[in-house]
C-alpha cells in the first residue's frame, strides 16, 4: 500500500485500529505528509496525548480548527510548498453538539429551549457514545465547508472505533421516521394505528422501567429535537455516502505488540461488513526496516581488539546481549507480520500493507511527526 | 490501609486502564489467584453484543460468547459477559414482570434501536446487569472494564442518570444501588493498570485521579510489563555514550536499550506519582513465552505474592 499516494489523491482518510496502536500519531503524520505535498490538510484528532496537542498548538475545547503556523513548522525544520496547509482540531463532543443545535435549530429561541432541557444537559455530560456520533457529524461539517483538500479522521480507541464506523447508519436508523413517531409523535400528524399501538407498548415499558414522568419528558425532548434530527439524518446518510465513495479510504493501523494480525483482520472484516473497503494496513512501530546492525558481541570484540579500556562499556555490551537477541527476534517477527499483513491487505480489493518505523523517542512533537511523514512519503 | 491483604480482597474488583495495558490478563490472573486461595469468583467481561470473541473467558476455555447467564468456568470460578442488551432484557423483564414480555418488547424494533442507539442507554444496560450480578453471592466479582474513556463514562454515568431519572423507577433505583456499590470503600476496589512508558503512566495517574473524583476507591495501581535488566548506572551511561558516538552502523539492541531506559524513567515517574493511600504493584515483563495463557498464569502467581502495604514492590516471576 502507498500511503503517500493516498494522501495525494483522497479527500478523506480514516485511521482505525485497536487501542494504543498509534491511530492519533499516524493521523497527524498523514496530515503533515499531505501538507508537504501541497494540499490543505485537516486532521480531526480524538483525545491526542496532551503533549502532542500542545506541540501542534491545539486547545482542548477550541471551536474551530487551528491552522498550524509556518513559524512553528519552520522551527521543526518543516517547510510547506505553496498551497500546503496543516490544520488540526481536537474533537470535543460537547462543542460539536452545540454547533449542531446552533446551526439546525430553526430560531435562536428554539436553540435556547433545547439547551435548557435537562436531557440535553445530561446528554452533553455523557461523553460515552457521543464521540462516535460527533466524529461523523464533524467530518460532514468540515467537508461541507470546502476549505480542505483532505481530512484525516482519527478514531476513538479500541473496538469503539467500530461504533464510529457504524454511527452514521445507527443514527440514520435511530432517526428513522418510524422510530421517532413512536417516541415523539408529531402532534400535527395523525399516526397510523400500528404506530399508535407500538407507541403505547413503548410508553408502558418506558414508564414502568424508568419511572413516572420520564416517558413524557423524553417525548418532549425528542419532540423539540425532532426538527434537528431530520437534518442530522440527512448528514448521517451524507457521511455514509462520502465514506462509500472512492474519495474516502480506510486504513487499519496495527502495532506489533498487540495480537496484531487478528485484530487488524477483525477491523478489516468489520469495515467490510459495513459495506466499505479497507485500503490496507499500516504496521506502526515496526522494527522490520533497519538492516546491517552490529551485534554487541562483535562490537565488544572489535573494541577490545582496538584497545578499548572502559571496562564498564565492555561489560555493558556483554549485558546488552539479551536485549539484542530480543531485538533480533522482533525484527524477524515484524518482517513476517508485515508479509502477512501485506497478504491479508490485498484481499477484497485492498492494497496491502506498509510499515512505519519505531522511533527512539515518544512521538509527541513536530520533528518526530516529520520523520514519520517522511517515511509515509518515501515508501516505494 | 490494612497491610498484608490481597489485592483482590474486595467484593467488586474493577480492572481498568488504557487499551492494551494488560487489563484482561490481570483480571483473569486475579481470578486465578483468588481461586487458588479458595475464593468463589465471578469473572465479568464488559463487552458489546458485536464482539464475537471473549478474550477474558477464553483464559478459562470459553473463547466464544455463550449466552447471557453466568456459566461455570472452573472450580469456584464462574464467568459472564456483560452486554448492554443483556442488561436491557434484564430490566425489561423485571419491569414487565415477565421474560416473555421483555423478549417481545426487545423485538420491538423501535425500542431496541432506541436502547442501543440513544447515548448512555447502552451503559445503563451494562450497569444494570452489573448491579444484578452483585446481588448474587460470589466472594469476588472481578470486572474487566473497557479502555479508559469508557470506564470513566461507566462510573460517571450514575450521577448523570439520577439527575434525569426518578430514583423511584426501576432503573433509577438500580442505578442508585450501583452508585452505592461503586463508591463503597469496603466493598469495591479499582485496580488501575498501566505500562512503563511515559504516556501510559501519565494517563494511568490521570485515570486514578478521575476515579477518585467520582469517589470510586482505587485500591492499587499496577505497573505491568516492567522489563528486567542487569546494567549498573555506570554501565548504562557508558553504553549510552557509546551508542551516541558510534561512527559505524548501529548496534543491534539499541532500540531495546532505549526502550529499557524509557521504561526506567517511566517507572520513576510512576513511583513518584502514585498518591499515598494507593498501593503500587509492579509486575515484570514475562519474556520467556509469547503464549498469553502462560503469561496469565505467571501473572497470577505473581499476584498471589502481592500483599498490599508491603514496603517493596514485587519483582517475582517464575
Ligand atoms: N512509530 C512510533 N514510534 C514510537 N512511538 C510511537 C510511534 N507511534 C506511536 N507512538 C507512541 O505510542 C503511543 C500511542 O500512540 P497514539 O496515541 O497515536 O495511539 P492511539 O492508537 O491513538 O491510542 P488510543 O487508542 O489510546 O487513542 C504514544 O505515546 C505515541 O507517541
Ligand atoms: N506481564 C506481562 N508480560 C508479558 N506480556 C504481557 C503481560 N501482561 C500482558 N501481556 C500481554 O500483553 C498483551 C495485552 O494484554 P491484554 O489483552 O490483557 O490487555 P488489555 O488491556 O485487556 O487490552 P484491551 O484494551 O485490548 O482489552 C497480551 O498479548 C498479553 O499476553
Ligand atoms: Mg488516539
Ligand atoms: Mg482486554
Amino acid at each position: 500500500m502507498k500511503l503517500g499516494a493516498l494522501v495525494k489523491s483522497k479527500t478523506v482518510v480514516v485511521c482505525c485500529g485497536a487501542g494504543g496502536v498509534g491511530k492519533t500519531t499516524t493521523s497527524a503524520a498523514l496530515a503533515l505528509a499531505a501538507a508537504k505535498e501541497g494540499r490543505r490538510a485537516l486532521v480531526l484528532t480524538i483525545d491526542p496525548a496532551r503533549r502532542l496537542a500542545q506541540a501542534l498548538g491545539i486547545p482542548p475545547t477550541g471551536k474551530e480548527p487551528v491552522h498550524i503556523d509556518a513559524g512553528l513548522l519552520a522551527k521543526a525544520g518543516i517547510e510547506l510548498p505553496p498551497g500546503g496547509e496543516l490544520h488540526a482540531w481536537m474533537l470535543d463532543p460537547k462543542v460539536v453538539l452545540e454547533g449542531v443545535v446552533d446551526r439546525f435549530a430553526p430560531t435562536a429561541e428554539d436553540a435556547a429551549k433545547i439547551r435548557g432541557t435537562r436531557l440535553y444537559q445530561a446528554l452533553c455530560e455523557v461523553v460515552t457514545g457521543l464521540q462516535e456520533y460527533t466524529a461523523a457529524e464533524a467530518l460532514f461539517e468540515f467537508k461541507e465547508r470546502g476549505q480542505y483538500d483532505l481530512i484525516i479522521l482519527d478514531t476513538p480507541p479500541s473496538r469503539n472505533a467500530l461504533d464510529f464506523l457504524d454511527a452514521p447508519r445507527r443514527l440514520a436508523r435511530f432517526l428513522d421516521e418510524r422510530t421517532l413517531a413512536v417516541f415523539a409523535p408529531d402532534p400535527d400528524k395523525k399516526p397510523n394505528p400500528v404506530v399508535r399501538a407500538a407507541a403505547k407498548v413503548v410508553q408502558t415499558a418506558l414508564t414502568r422501567t424508568f419511572g413516572e414522568g420520564f416517558a413524557e419528558e423524553l417525548s418532549t425532548f425528542l419532540g423539540s429535537f425532532g426538527k434537528l434530527f431530520n437534518k442530522m439524518r440527512i448528514h448521517a446518510s451524507g457521511v455514509r455516502k462520502l465514506l462509500l465513495s472512492d474519495q474516502a479510504a480506510f486504513v487499519v493501523i496495527a502495532s506489533p505488540e498487540e495480537a496484531a494480525l487478528t485484530e487488524a483482520v477483525f477491523f478489516k472484516g468489520r469495515i467490510k461488513d459495513l459495506g466499505l473497503v479497507a485500503e490496507g494496513f499500516v504496521l506502526n512501530r515496526s522494527y522490520a526496516g533497519r538492516q546491517d546492525l552490529e551485534p554487541p558481541h562483535d562490537a565488544r570484540e572489535r573494541l577490545a581488539a582496538g584497545g578499548e579500556t572502559d571496562a564498564h562499556l565492555l561489560d555493558a555490551l556483554e549485558k546488552l546481549a539479551p536485549l539484542a537477541n530480543g531485538e533480533a527476534v522482533r525484527i524477524e517477527s515484524d518482517r513476517k507480520l508485515l508479509d502477512e499483513l501485506e497478504r491479508e491487505g490485498l484481499r477484497d480489493g485492498g492494497h496491502g500493507a506498509m510499515a512505519l518505523p519505531f522511533l527512539d523517542e515518544v512521538v509527541d512533537d513536530l520533528p518526530a511527526l516529520n520523520v514519520l511523514s517522511e517515511a509515509i512519503l518515501t515508501v516505494k | 490501609m490494612a497491610t498484608g491483604e490481597h489485592i483482590w480482597n474486595r467484593e467488586l474488583v474493577l480492572v481498568t486502564g488504557k487499551g492494551g495495558v494488560g487489563k484482561t490478563t490481570i483480571a483473569a490472573a486475579l481470578a486465578r489467584a483468588a481461586q487458588a486461595e479458595g475464593k468463589r469468583v465471578l469473572l465479568a467481561e464488559v463487552t458489546s453484543e458485536v464482539a464475537n470473541t471473549s478474550p477474558l473467558l477464553g483464559f478459562f476455555g470459553q473463547p466464544r460468547p455463550h449466552g447471557e447467564a453466568p456459566i461455570r468456568l472452573d472450580d469456584n470460578v464462574d464467568g459472564v459477559r456483560i452486554t448492554p442488551s443483556a442488561g436491557h432484557r434484564l430490566f425489561l423483564s423485571a419491569a414487565l414482570h415477565s421474560g416473555m414480555l421483555a423478549n417481545a418488547a426487545m423485538r420491538s424494533a423501535a425500542l431496541n434501536r432506541f436502547l442501543l442507539a440513544a447515548p448512555a442507554f447502552p451503559e445503563i444496560g451494562t450497569l444494570y446487569m452489573l448491579v444484578t450480578l452483585l446481588r448474587e453471592r460470589w466472594d469476588h466479582v472481578v470486572v474487566d472494564l473497557p479502555a479508559t474513556g469508557h470506564a470513566l463514562g461507566l462510573v460517571s454515568l450514575p450521577r448523570t442518570v439520577l439527575r434525569i431519572l426518578p430514583s423511584s423507577g426501576l432503573i433509577g433505583g438500580a442505578i442508585q444501588e450501583g452508585l452505592d456499590a461503586l463508591t463503597h470503600p469496603a466493598r469495591t476496589g479499582a485496580v488501575v493498570v498501566t505500562l512503563p512508558e511515559a504516556l501510559p503512566v501519565q494517563e494511568g495517574l490521570e485515570l486514578e485521579e478521575g476515579l477518585k473524583k467520582l469517589n470510586v476507591p482505587v485500591r492499587a495501581m499496577v505497573l505491568n510489563r516492567m522489563p528486567k535488566h542487569a546494567f549498573s548506572e555506570t554501565e548504562r551511561a557508558a553504553l549510552d555514550a557509546h551508542m551516541r558516538g558510534r561512527a559505524t552502523e548501529p548496534l543491534l539492541g539499541t532500540r531495546e536499550f532505549r526502550r529499557l531506559e524509557r521504561a526506567l524513567d517511566a517507572r520513576a515517574r510512576f513511583r513518584a506519582g502514585v498518591p499515598a493511600g494507593v498501593n503500587r504493584v509492579e509486575i515484570p515483563l514475562c519474556d520467556t513465552t509469547t503464549d498469553s495463557q502462560e503469561i496469565m498464569e505467571h501473572v497470577g502467581l505473581a499476584l498471589r505474592q502481592v500483599h498490599l502495604g508491603d514496603p517493596s514492590p514485587v519483582e517475582v516471576m517464575p
